[in-house]
């Protein structure tokens, strides 16, 4: 296989790969924080979907939003918002929380087969 | 609180205290202003010696550019604020992401040459870099924890975690320091560096720049990233337990680039000679 062939197929695997990126639109949630707790602490959204997370620190001191799960971690200062891309994920249950208070500081996103993408407190899959 | 507190100094101090190790472990490589002892009288040192061994002067560039570091993570942590809403909210994403890039470039040109005062101040420069962003993130969770009240057990879990960063360090630095050939360590630093560019790859998913894909695997049953061995893990080698296959893309051609450089680039060995050992 010669240079300008590797050439074409690099370029070629390069567009698909920024083809289907551009594919996902992200949706947009805001999760206030105040009191150190998240609002809403739980998130469902349906499966492959790539969301735009705006967390807003309503407190008096910094929070570090932390995911191991979703692999994602931010410090929001207070007072202050942060943004933040997740997904597409699969189907599951993501957890997050507050590194610096993470006894009341906790939510999860919950990935479904749903269609329609609701924010809830409670009984998600439910009313999926 | 205790627990959290160890995995959060674990995660923004051990990279510092690894690298610290394997900076010191190269100059007993290639440190050629070391004295030479004959072949003959070379015996092997107890625990308490190898600490003395430490007293050599790249020790005071090392402490300096740390100091300096902490003393600039204090400014930097005062301007995190504004510099997070500039950009559009990835201002300080994009500082991170030239830190790591410089903090490979000091390293690798660090280790690729001969010049040892020029090697002292580009390790320097790596150090200085790596606590940097890693001091400012633990000054951000003092002022928090501060603000409400200080736990005994975060105390207890910073002293824990202390202990564990120093133990490893020193382990590794004994390792490799007891190692003839320059191959194992080479391969480590290529390994630990190749896991602090892929961090990049993180952030720019983080930000949108780079689009996040579906995990290639799970191994969080077997190791989980939140744990104490995942962090360890993901320091010393890049070990993540859900990998993306950017990800996995970009650890695996830096190690093979880091590796082959320091292989390829021709250096004064000065560990072991026909004569003798330096030390």
């Amino acid at each position: 296989m010669n240079n300008k062939r590797i050439y074409q197929i690099s370029v070629a695997l390069l567009c698909s790969y920024f083809s289907i990126t551009a594919a996902f639109a992200a949706t947009v949630i805001t999760i206030d924080l105040r009191n150190n707790i998240f609002e809403p602490s739980i998130i469902t959204i349906s499966e492959n979907t790539k969301i735009k997370l705006i967390i807003v620190n309503h407190g008096a001191s910094p929070e570090e939003f932390d995911s191991f799960d979703l692999n994602r971690e931010k410090v929001i200062f207070a007072n202050s918002s942060a943004i933040l891309f997740i997904g597409p994920l699969p189907k599951g249950t993501y957890h997050f929380f507050g590194e610096y208070h993470p006894e009341t500081a906790i939510g999860k996103v919950i990935v479904t087969n749903c269609e329609t993408m609701r924010i809830e407190s409670s009984e998600e899959i439910a009313k999926c | 609180m205790l627990i959290n507190s160890l995995l959060l100094f674990i995660e923004e101090t051990l990279p510092i205290f690894i690298l610290y190790a394997y900076i010191c472990a190269w100059h007993s490589f290639f440190d050629v202003n070391k004295k030479v002892i004959l072949l003959e009288t070379r015996q092997v040192k107890p625990l308490a010696i190898w600490f003395f061994t430490l007293k050599q002067d790249h020790h005071f560039f090392y402490f300096c550019s740390i100091a300096l570091g902490l003393l600039c993570s204090a400014i930097l942590t005062h301007f995190r604020p504004w510099l997070g809403m500039t950009l559009e909210g990835i201002g300080y994403e994009i500082l991170l992401i030239g830190i790591s890039l410089s903090l490979t470039a000091s390293v690798i040109f660090g280790q690729t040459t001969n010049n040892d005062f020029v090697r002292k101040l580009l390790f320097s420069l790596s150090l200085f870099l790596l606590v940097l962003p890693h001091a400012s993130d633990f000054i951000v969770f003092f002022t928090s924890i501060g603000q409400t009240q200080l736990h005994s057990s975060v105390y207890v879990g910073v002293s824990v975690g202390l202990g564990i960063c120093i133990s490893i360090s020193y382990l590794l630095f004994f390792v490799f320091v007891n190692v003839d050939k320059s191959q194992p360590i080479k391969l480590a630093i290529a390994l630990f560096l190749a896991g602090q560019l892929s961090n990049i790859v993180t952030v720019l998913q983080q930000i949108d720049i780079l689009s996040s894909s579906l995990p290639l695997w799970n191994t969080n049953n077997l190791i989980a990233d939140r744990n104490e061995y995942g962090q360890f893990l993901h320091v010393l080698i890049g070990y993540d337990a859900t990998p993306t296959l950017v990800y996995l893309c970009v650890f695996g051609v830096s190690t093979i680039i880091i590796f082959t450089l320091l292989m390829r680039t021709k250096l004064i060995e000065v560990k072991s000679t026909d004569q003798g050992v330096f030390q």
